[in-house]
């Protein structure tokens, strides 16, 4: 009897100032170097900024500020990660995550040690779940919580 | 979808911004212009005219309104029951066609009554120039007043 092919989600991981987040490889359209930062006056304060992107404005987000209120800033190492709109969001609505430097491709398998962070979860509207991935403690963020914030 | 309108350029606090070319009812320079001198309340200048005073109110990098005499120019904008003023540093009417202005919708809740402030951008390289929707800037400048 053959065996049965593994199946196998693409992920990428996301350095931030807090936990990193995890998120399929699907859901980003482009990582990019952080350029000039326009100011997008009477935003959410966890709203960096917006660069140009492609054609696009793109609004750049603070996940760190939507977890405790605590914007981060970008540094040297910092990347610009373009997510495509949210399901249900125009094509206007990209947007991008500050993180803290490259972000990391991960191929998860059924041989793969992710599993939910044995000391529980991180309290928050904006994370579905929170899970070790071999000693290190990762976020999945919860794209419909953000989808209401991000396009009331 | 490409809007290839003329636009004005003006800066505000080191930042550069648009507006339709086509909505400004007057573009005052300081000496034209009353002052607020006494430092106080939160119109910056006053522009006469017919028997009534236009009030402009200067801004921030953040939008807040503040108190400062380095500044050039006044754009006003139609509102009622008179116009409006936003104070600048720099105002330049751009050649038609130069900006390619694209919608953009910023994320979150509007940040005024009228809806959100911006509309537009023109997208250069890296760099997005945010283009003001004039009928949300002169509601939130009008409601200064209020």
């Amino acid at each position: 009897m053959a065996a049965q092919p593994q199946q196998s989600i693409h992920l990428i991981e996301i350095p931030t100032d807090r936990f990193p987040l995890l998120v399929p490889s699907a859901t980003i359209a482009e990582v990019v170097n952080v350029g000039e930062l326009s100011p997008l006056p009477l935003a959410p304060p966890w709203v960096l900024g917006v660069i140009g992107w492609r054609t696009k404005a793109v609004v750049v987000v603070s996940f760190e500020a939507l977890l405790a209120g605590a914007i981060t800033m970008p540094g040297p190492r910092s990347r610009i990660i373009v997510f495509y709109p949210l399901p249900g969001a125009d094509d206007g609505g990209f947007f991008g995550v500050l993180s803290t430097h490259d972000p990391q491709p991960r191929v998860i398998d059924s041989n793969s040690d992710l599993v939910p962070n044995a000391a529980g979860a991180v309290e928050s509207d904006y994370v579905a779940a929170t899970v070790k991935l071999r000693e290190k403690t990762l976020l999945i963020p919860d794209m419909g919580t953000l989808k209401t914030v991000f396009y009331p | 979808m490409r809007d290839s309108n003329q636009y004005l350029r003006f800066s505000l606090a080191g930042i550069y911004y648009l507006i339709s070319g086509g909505v400004s009812v007057a573009i005052d320079q300081r000496d034209s212009l009353e002052i607020n001198e006494t430092g106080t309340g939160r119109v910056c200048a006053w522009r006469s005219h017919d028997g009534t005073r236009w009030p402009a109110y200067c801004f921030d990098r953040d939008f807040k309104v503040v108190q400062r005499n380095d500044w050039e120019r006044a754009i006003f904008l139609e509102a009622q029951p008179t116009p409006v003023g936003l104070i600048a540093d720099q105002v330049q009417l751009l050649p038609e066609g130069e900006a390619q202005v694209t919608p953009f919708t910023p994320l979150g809740r509007p940040a005024t009554t009228a809806g959100h402030l911006f509309s537009g951008a023109w997208v250069r390289g890296p760099q997005a120039i945010l283009v003001f929707d004039p009928k949300v800037l002169a509601t939130f400048l009008h409601d200064l007043g209020a």
